[in-house]
């Protein structure tokens, strides 16, 4: 907040490397949550109450490529591919990702499924769109199955795009090009889900990535900034995996009979599912019902997480330093003495993994069979993972 | 330069407009006590290298910023 402090009272200027600085933000919102709670009790922050640092870092990076300013190479090349591999006659030709993946792979993972989800682009009505994200479909693809599984397990009626899945668009907007954030992924995301509404039944979104769920449910709304955005109202309710998971577990949809099985394991809050969303109680209850899982917490939790290091495009723009902050997390973690570090968002565990791996972790040991090994052999997990190797599906 | 001085002279604001596109509220009402490196220091443990510890250094290669130190109240 000095910083923007400074330039606004014009000390200083917009510069080259004010953008590679505000570029190591991970938009976590640790520091709003500090300011607004004023451990110390002989400081009295009464004003600050209202303060919302993530939202002006955020708008100060736009700001910068508004006034001039090159985004940082690596958050340039993820813009690049997120205007690549658009195809002309595709049924949503928008479906592109800033990893400089191709289209058509977003959905090999289905190949690990031995059920066929409906498809909505075909002549099907269903009500609920499965929506994966950018981040599991490439990345951790053994979320997506899991997503998958535990919903065909309960008998929900959902439907997936396949490869024509849209990105969210929050890398371009949190590294700063609102204008493709508007143009190319907000506003045609939102007819594309309003026409899914109007045509196909689909009532509800429900999203795998904690970002993705953030984008749909906050950031399509928020007018905050409406005057620049404008956008139409999107019709589907909006719902995170671990919403959908708790209520099929109450509805008993899901069931978890003792089985002998048993994992002690740790919970890592994903900073837009805890402090953004508010879910913070939901995937521990979730914990709480499920007999095999025994939960240790960490020294920081809850409101306090620390984040994993991918937050804010930090981990694509600078790995070395999510990385970091990533093991910071992870050796937290290994503290607890849980078996598996568990979470409920993709872009969480590609950061815990990576940062695990690289400091050879105990939780890059490889997991039980139980689990799907595909892609990734370790033991930070999703916490759809740890309930499909549960139920042995 | 204090608050309501600025919130009268947003003058200052013109170039930013996304920035002023938000509640003034979001970044007038910083008392730039310096709490929140506590947070920033918990999550960023070790910006760019592990010998920064301290967020303010690391805006020390903006050109003419001279960072306010929080002083005692600082958690790092």
């Amino acid at each position: 907040m000095q910083i923007i402090r400074a330039l606004l009272e014009g000390r200083i200027e917009p510069s080259k490397e004010l953008m590679e600085d505000i570029t190591l933000c991970t938009f976590c919102g640790l520091c709003r949550q500090i300011c607004h709670n004023g451990n110390d009790p002989n400081v009295s922050l009464p004003i600050s109450r209202v303060t919302d640092q993530e939202l002006v870092f955020e708008a100060l990076r736009a700001d910068l490529i508004r006034l001039g300013i090159d985004p940082i190479p690596k958050h340039q090349d993820m813009l690049n591919s997120l205007r690549v591999n658009r195809v002309k006659d595709a049924w949503n030709p928008w479906a592109t990702n800033p990893f400089g993946e191709k289209k058509e792979d977003r959905d090999k993972w289905t190949q690990h499924l031995d059920f066929k989800m409906k498809d909505l682009r075909e002549d099907v009505e269903a009500e609920y769109l499965l929506h994966i994200g950018c981040t599991a479909s490439y990345l951790h693809p053994d979320v997506a199955v899991a997503a998958a599984k535990l919903l065909h397990a309960a008998g929900v009626d959902f439907g997936y795009l396949y490869s024509d899945e849209p990105c969210c668009g929050w890398p371009a907007k949190k590294i700063g090009d609102w204008l493709m954030y508007k143009e190319e992924f907000a506003e045609p995301n939102i007819e594309l889900f309003n026409r899914l509404y109007e045509e196909k039944g689909v009532e509800k979104i429900v999203a795998v990535c904690s970002g993705c769920t953030k984008m749909f449910y906050q950031e399509y709304y928020d007018d905050r900034f409406y005057s620049f955005f404008g956008f139409e109202k999107l019709k589907p309710d909006v719902l995170h995996l671990p919403e959908l998971i708790l209520d099929l577990i109450e509805e008993e949809a899901l069931q978890f009979p003792e089985n002998g099985t048993k994992y002690k394991i740790t919970y890592h809050d994903p900073c837009r599912t805890g402090r953004r969303l508010g879910l913070i109680e939901t995937p521990r209850k979730i914990i709480e019902k499920v007999p095999q899982l025994e939960l240790v917490e960490m020294k920081n939790n809850r409101e306090f997480s620390r984040c994993c290091g991918v937050g804010g495009v930090v981990k694509d723009g600078h790995p070395e330093v999510g990385l970091q902050i990533g093991m910071k997390r992870v050796e937290e973690a290994e503290e607890t003495g849980a078996e598996y570090l568990v979470s409920v968002c993709p872009e969480c565990k590609r950061g815990l993994a990576e940062s695990a791996d690289a400091m050879k972790s105990k939780f890059a040991e490889e997991a039980d069979d139980r689990f799907l090994k595909t892609y990734y052999k370790g033991k930070v997990r999703d916490l759809s993972e740890m309930l499909c190797a549960i139920l042995g599906v | 330069m204090g608050c309501r001085e600025m919130e009268e002279r947003r003058v200052y604001l013109t170039k930013f407009k996304f920035i002023e596109d938000l509640d003034p509220r979001s970044y007038l009402h910083c008392m730039q006590c310096g709490f929140c490196t506590e947070g920033f220091a918990m999550s960023m443990p070790t910006v760019k290298t592990s010998t920064v510890s301290c967020p303010l250094e690391g805006v020390e290669a903006i050109p003419g910023f001279e960072p306010v130190c929080p002083g005692e109240r600082c958690k790092l």
